[in-house]
């Protein structure tokens, strides 16, 4: 900055900061014209001074003795139940103290972060106390763990880390004098510790050099993960925003979009872990600004300048660039990404980052035009107590389609990284149903306020579609393990569906946009199924079937469409199945079921087929039951574990390949319950069983493997009743009971489990006539009671139009009992 | 700087080297300042002892009793004054630069990193620590942008002086400096990242 542009910003600040606040943005513009960064400059400076309080106005003289050694020396003996021994230094969020407790006879030592004045206690601990389980969950070699955390008896907030004893990483790397190949290694793993964190939803947002310590042993541990979204209020959800908001950014570690003030995501960390391995292996920081080294300059650096080559050579040059890439969607999709490409390197094969094509550098300037965004976000960089004054104009007065704009790419980081990257990350991960909630959680949050947006962009609307549907899948389905709420995934996909229509209609030629719609009614077709609703499903499954035929038809031999079309065919069949059309479904899955062993003849190592073929023959088992066909069931049956329990072994982490397998037993279970074969079916229920075990254990939450193995208790329980073994029937049945009451507690419009506790009851009332301790009559009028409460639970669905073929059969059923029961 | 030895200064000594200067021996400001830094720094120590926020002398305490002590009121004009004000703020400025390099090096047994002052201690609005060094930096990088403001920094955060003083010390009017110093507050606010 020259004087003279000096003399020019601070006129017009002058003259705006005398204005009445309603008045300074209308003001500012005029006054810059049409100078978007004179503009910006003078509104990050309004910022600067709103946010700036009481600084130099206490003179420096008296500060001193307030915080001279007679004050310095009062470091508190206690914090929490930790004893302090020392201050280790000062940090960005506050006094670190060296801690330590005995417990158990052990001395345990920590690093206690006491928050400094002034950040808003109340929030950081409420936040604090909504995510300690996971922070507290993340263990890791490399990660510090976050030991305890709460209120001084001052109120003021504090947190223990594990204590670590050790350099920071460039001055390690230095003091050992590591080579780039070492050093590469080292931060290899970083990147595992930051990508095990990013699969428990936690994005450190504040990754730089001072916060990887290296022990003496040379292993890397990485301080203050997730603390940075504690004490940072924008990581909240809306409403959470706090006028005591501090950044406490490190601006040359800061992604563009941390400058921005937009949404941070896992990307956010790849940016700042490029950063760092381009200091580690150049020394130097990726972005010249020309010997300033004011917060202004840096952000303008990290949002506008292509960082220079680091020049370490081709391969971890580009890699190192991809990762630093400008828009989060360019760089790599996950930190294994970047972790797998560097291992590429070090072992010598071809990487796959490459050199940014011309095209894209000639479209650079896009990002210059955001220039309203920057200017206002450069403010809320330099932002700190009570910013707001400033920001809150500017983002009143931006235009409507800027307003649009910010919106779409919120939801498009948001569809991306929540939904799409984390989400899909996780779905076939154990446990991870409570993690998934929470994304599905934000991501509706934000998808509200986006449709409240009619924009009329047609990519603005398919990113809402597909936010939808995500949401719904996570929120219930028949296939997918889901949180078992049926409801909110009706309403999720009936307004992914109302977009889609629209978005069919008005593009009558476009593939994509028919075959989404087309994939948006099978999905609704397999919630509505869940919920019970046969016919429903059918017809949303039927019209997305003729759209998908006509896509086939249309395309002669394209692979892709040709297993779209099989797969609508087989929810086709399934809904006809549920509906008691049994031929026509039976017809249906075989087409389908033929489609998809054709497309793995041809493509035998697929894996997409085989799975759907083994889904495939496993609806068929579905579809006879009730039948006799008992030599096709047998095959099927076969056909399905082989292909499944060859997946398994390939894939035994995943969760949803052995959940496909457990309803495969179910089902041949239930086709030999109905054939009447009990000893058969008890064994193929039995089968399921330790497998369905296995999945609650490992993610207790997820309500589709709980009904699975609530029926599956149930079946067996009512096999012992009938075989013979009545003592071991009442055990199953029981334990059928507490799971189905649970799962009622928390969704009570789940049909699926309302049926099934319809069907335990009876079990119940089996298995209490075949008892053989207790008296006759008070044996018959227990099992009366239980069969009543069966014909109850039924006659209740069936008033709410939720029973199907099957499940009026079993109505019939248990009348038939109740009548043959009669007292006396 | 190593001038301060505590060895007393004559009230006289130094009013007369306040008055040559203002009569334009240059060589004068260079005697003047080993005394009057000499003098603060005294003041500044004994003040630094404090051990309780409540005993603090005020604000401009430490310049204006330095003024006090080392000028002969009988025989300077009210221009003299403010040239011995701007004087001490200066002097003041380095005092405390000094005495954040010595405690630091008192606390990393010697090497130096940066000591901060915590203004929120003092005044009920939350405010982000000072860095006294980082500050220093950005204020001579100020004064090649506009030395009037750089100087009505010094003179407010340094010297302890009212709005009023230094516009009395630099001969402009009240409101002028009010001004200079608001967008100079800012634009070091921004400049020290304190956001």
């Amino acid at each position: 900055m020259t004087p003279e542009r000096w003399k020019q910003v601070r006129g017009i600040f002058d003259r705006v900061a005398d204005a009445a606040v309603a008045d300074r943005e209308e003001l500012l513009r005029r006054e810059c014209g049409g100078d978007a960064e004179l503009a910006a400059d003078v509104r990050s400076l309004l910022a600067s001074s709103d946010a700036a309080g009481a600084f130099l106005e206490v003179p420096a003289a008296e500060q001193v003795a307030l915080s001279g050694p007679g004050a310095e020396a009062a470091a508190p003996e206690r914090i929490g139940p930790w004893r302090i021994v020392r201050e280790l230094g000062q940090g960005g969020m506050g006094t670190v103290y060296l801690g330590e407790r005995s417990e158990g006879g052990f001395r345990q030592a920590a690093a206690v972060k006491l928050v400094r004045r002034g950040m808003d206690s109340d929030f950081i601990l409420r936040r604090f106390h909504m995510e300690r389980e996971i922070l507290a969950g993340l263990d890791h070699p490399h990660i510090a763990r976050l030991l305890d955390g709460g209120s001084t008896e001052a109120g003021v907030p504090y947190f223990a880390m594990e204590y670590v004893e050790g350099r920071h990483l460039l001055e390690d790397c230095t003091a050992r004098g590591l080579d780039v190949r070492a050093r590469i290694t080292l931060f290899l793993e970083v990147c595992d510790a930051v990508s095990y964190a990013h699969r428990h939803l936690i994005v450190h947002r504040d990754l730089k050099p001072s916060n990887i310590l290296v022990t003496p042993e040379g292993s890397p541990k990485l301080l203050d993960f997730g603390l940075a979204r504690l004490l940072q209020p924008d990581g909240g959800g809306p409403g959470e925003r706090t006028e005591t908001a501090f950044r406490l950014l490190t601006p040359d570690y800061a992604s563009p979009e941390q400058v921005r003030g937009e949404r941070v995501t896992t990307a956010t960390d790849i940016y700042s872990l490029g950063v760092v391995l381009y200091r580690l292996t150049t020394g130097r920081s990726p972005y010249r600004t020309s010997g300033s080294s004011s917060a202004e300059a840096i952000s303008r650096a990290v949002c506008d300048q292509e960082p220079g080559r680091p020049g370490v050579g081709k391969d971890v040059d580009n890699i190192i660039l991809k990762a630093l890439r400008k828009e989060p969607e360019r760089r790599y999709v996950s930190v294994d990404a970047l972790a797998e490409d560097l291992r590429r390197y070090l072992a010598g094969h071809p990487v796959l980052a490459r050199k940014d094509t011309l095209a894209y550098r000639a479209g650079k300037f896009v990002l210059r035009h955001k220039a309203g965004t920057v200017a206002a976000s450069l403010g809320a960089l330099t932002l700190a107590a009570a910013a707001g004054v400033a920001i809150t104009q500017a983002r009143v007065a931006r235009a409507e389609r800027a307003a649009a704009e910010r919106h779409f790419q919120e939801v498009r980081e948001l569809a991306d990284s929540f939904l799409f990257e984390f989400h899909d990350a996780i779905k076939d991960l154990p446990g991870s149903t409570p993690a998934r909630q929470l994304v599905v959680r934000r991501a509706l949050e934000y998808l509200e306020k986006l449709s409240r947006l009619k924009s009329g962009d047609a990519a603005l609307e398919r990113e809402v579609a597909t936010a939808y549907e995500r949401v719904a899948k996570a929120q219930g389905g028949l296939l997918e393990s889901h949180l078992g709420d049926t409801r909110a995934a009706q309403e999720s996909l009936a307004r992914a569906l109302a977009i889609r229509e629209g978005l069919g209609k008005a593009n009558p030629k476009d593939a994509r946009d028919q075959a989404a719609l087309a994939e948006t009614r099978l999905q609704l077709s397999q919630v509505l199924m869940e919920a019970g609703d046969a016919e429903a499903a059918l017809v949303q499954a039927r019209s997305a079937m003729a759209i998908l035929s006509a896509l086939a038809e249309a395309a002669p031999g394209d692979r892709a469409r040709e297993a779209r079309l099989a797969r609508g065919r087989r929810y086709v069949g399934l809904a006809l199945a549920r509906h008691g059309e049994r031929d026509d479904a039976l017809a249906m899955l075989d087409r389908s079921a033929g489609t998809f062993g054709a497309l793995r003849a041809a493509d035998p190592g697929n894996v997409g087929y085989r799975r759907e073929l083994g889904i495939t023959h496993q609806m068929i088992v579905h579809a006879l039951a009730g039948g006799h066909d008992r030599g096709r069931a047998e095959a099927s049956y076969a056909e399905a574990v082989a292909l499944q329990d060859a997946l398994v072994r390939e894939d035994p982490g995943n969760f949803s390949l052995k959940r496909e397998l457990a309803y495969t037993h179910v089902d041949m279970g239930s086709f030999l319950e109905w054939s009447g074969d009990e000893k058969g079916a008890l064994e193929a229920y039995a089968r399921a069983v330790p497998v369905l075990e296995g999945l609650v254990a490992s993610d207790p939450r997820n309500a589709d493997a709980r009904l699975l193995l609530a029926e599956s208790y149930n079946s067996v329980g009512y096999g012992h009743a009938v075989t013979g073994s009545p003592g071991a029937a009442l055990d199953e049945l029981g334990r059928s009971l507490k799971l189905f009451e649970a799962i009622v507690r928390e969704d009570p419009a789940n049909a699926r489990a309302q049926v099934g506790l319809a069907r335990l009851y009876e079990s119940f009332g089996t298995a209490t006539e075949a008892q053989p301790s207790t008296a006759g009559s008070a044996r018959g009028s227990q099992a009366r009671a239980w069969y009543t409460k069966s014909r109850d639970a039924y006659l209740s669905l069936r008033t709410r139009g939720l029973l199907d073929r099957l499940t009026t059969a079993e109505l019939d059923a248990v009348s038939k009992k109740l009548a043959a029961n009669r007292p006396g | 700087m190593e001038q301060g030895d505590g060895s007393e200064a004559r009230p006289g000594e130094v009013t007369r080297l306040l008055l040559a200067w203002n009569a334009g021996d240059k060589a004068a400001l260079e005697r003047l300042m080993p005394l009057v830094y000499a003098e603060l720094r005294q003041l500044a120590e004994r003040h630094f002892r404090k051990e309780r926020p409540g005993h603090t002398l005020q604000p401009t305490a430490i310049v204006h009793e330095a003024y006090f002590r080392l000028i002969d009121q009988t025989r300077v004009t009210w221009k003299n004054r403010g040239h011995f004000l701007a004087i001490a703020s200066q002097a003041m400025r380095r005092i405390l630069i000094d005495h954040a390099r010595g405690r630091d090096a008192e606390k990393r047994g010697g090497q130096a990193e940066r000591v901060t002052l915590d203004p929120a201690i003092a005044s009920p609005e939350p405010a982000r620590e000072v860095d006294v060094l980082a500050l220093d930096e950005a204020l001579e990088r100020l004064k090649v942008l506009d030395a009037g403001q750089a100087q009505v920094v010094e003179l407010r955060f340094f010297g302890g002086l009212t709005i009023e003083e230094a516009a009395d010390v630099m001969a402009i009017s009240p409101s002028s400096a009010k001004r200079d110093f608001r967008s100079a507050k800012a634009w070091l606010y921004r400049e020290l990242e304190l956001s």
